[in-house]
């Protein structure tokens, strides 16, 4: 079967085309609110940063260079980054961030773009996740997720700062390393 | 600066670069790193590998259906914005509110420095706003800027900018170009807020524009009047 390219769809969206943009919402919207509802752990916030994602992504389709990554990555930053204000500016209760990363299998259509993704990137980014010494694991996910800087988690942690940022700075090491080993293999 | 005295600050520089591309460092730590990042391309390279990293990172987070009517909802949103309806959403609402509160936080402070200074005088102050616009007149941002005797500025960098480092200037009815300060595009989205130099240096800005380190502009804020 015949599956429109990702980046045709967000092309589609940009220009405002109803089909593409049904299909774009339709192909997306399990991944973006699964991002805004494992951030700000509400269901009427999750679909309001979920909709003002999709507002954003049409909003800034033309500045999307695939050279940087794939739609998807894209539409997702900026449902972590919406979601992430969110939670800074409400003050949401923080779900325990061993649940953010609980793995499901996915649901819905996915595109060709997508399905390459999660062949490599994400099986190896989700791999270097469960590696992670737990501490490391709960400081990283609380700043990439939730927006909490090293003196924050060295607060709520109980820990010395000097010990959060080595909790960050180890874990982001050993993420980094993963996409990199992917990318040498995919050459 | 040199490149030894940027390759000094590498190594200080390298072990921030992870809260950076995360967009967690702030103070002093954050302006040291830009800093060095304004004189360092190596560095400069490392920081957008730490961004890449980042934006994967969202990637592994589980799907999950979203209610029932989301996607009629959300269409209609999205037509709604398109036919130019002014609707925003709670999420839009609090980040604008946030932007302006942040503005008028700037502004009450050169208010109270205005009336410290002066107090024999009815200077006031008032806040002006700009739309950054890119190539091809893209929506890129939002700037704010206080008018009257002392000038602040607040840029908020949205998601029609890549990630990267860019210097923020002002240019004056003179066009004198004054360099504010650097901003981190982390994923798409940056702020920055500092004063401007006094006027005997600076005369009042009618711009104020983001330039990449190899001196292209990247989006420009124009300011009317009102803002002098």
């Amino acid at each position: 079967m015949w599956v429109v390219s990702d980046d045709a769809l967000l092309d589609g969206l940009a220009t405002g085309d109803p089909d593409a943009t049904a299909a774009f919402v339709e192909r997306f919207q399990r991944r973006v609110f699964g991002v805004a509802i494992r951030i700000v752990n509400d269901p009427r916030l999750a679909e309001d940063v979920a909709q003002e994602t999709f507002l954003r992504a049409w909003q800034r389709a033309e500045a999307f260079d695939p050279r940087r990554g794939t739609v998807a990555a894209w539409l997702l930053t900026i449902a972590r980054n919406l979601a992430i204000d969110t939670v800074r500016l409400r003050r949401v209760v923080i779900v325990d961030p061993a649940e953010i990363l609980d793995r499901r299998e996915p649901t819905g259509e996915r595109g060709p773009d997508d399905l390459a993704l999660l062949s490599s990137e994400t099986e190896r980014l989700h791999a270097a996740l469960g590696d992670l010494p737990p501490d490391q694991c709960r400081a990283l996910v609380l700043a990439a997720f939730f927006g909490r800087t090293a003196r924050e988690i060295s607060e709520s942690e109980s820990i010395p700062l000097g010990t959060a940022k080595t909790r960050i700075r180890t874990a982001m090491l050993r993420l980094r390393a993963a996409l990199v080993d992917d990318t040498e293999a995919s050459e | 600066m040199n490149d030894k005295s940027a390759r000094s600050g590498c190594v200080p520089t390298a072990e921030l670069l992870p809260e950076l591309a995360l967009g967690i460092l702030g103070g002093t730590e954050r302006a040291d790193v830009l800093a060095h990042l304004d004189r360092c391309a190596a560095c400069r390279d490392e920081s957008a590998a730490w961004a890449a990293t980042v934006d994967a990172l969202p990637t592994v987070l589980a799907d999950q259906e979203p209610p029932s009517g989301f996607e009629a909802r959300t269409l209609e949103r999205l037509r709604a914005d398109r036919d130019r309806v002014p609707r925003r959403s709670t999420v839009q609402r609090v980040l604008m509110l946030a932007a302006v509160v942040a503005a008028v936080i700037i502004a009450s402070v050169a208010a109270i420095r205005i009336i410290d200074a002066r107090s024999d005088t009815s200077s006031s102050t008032a806040l002006a706003s700009a739309r950054m616009v890119g190539n091809g007149g893209k929506h890129a941002g939002n700037a704010f800027m206080t008018s009257g005797s002392e000038h602040y500025v607040f840029v908020d960098v949205d998601y029609g900018v890549k990630t990267g480092i860019y210097r923020v200037e002002s240019v004056d009815s003179s066009d004198r170009v004054t360099a504010l300060g650097m901003v981190a595009v982390t994923a798409g989205h940056g702020a920055w807020a500092g004063e401007l130099p006094g006027r005997a240096t600076v005369g009042t800005p009618r711009m104020v524009r983001l330039v990449e380190p190899g001196g292209e502009v990247l989006c420009v804020a124009k300011f009317g009047r009102a803002a002098a």
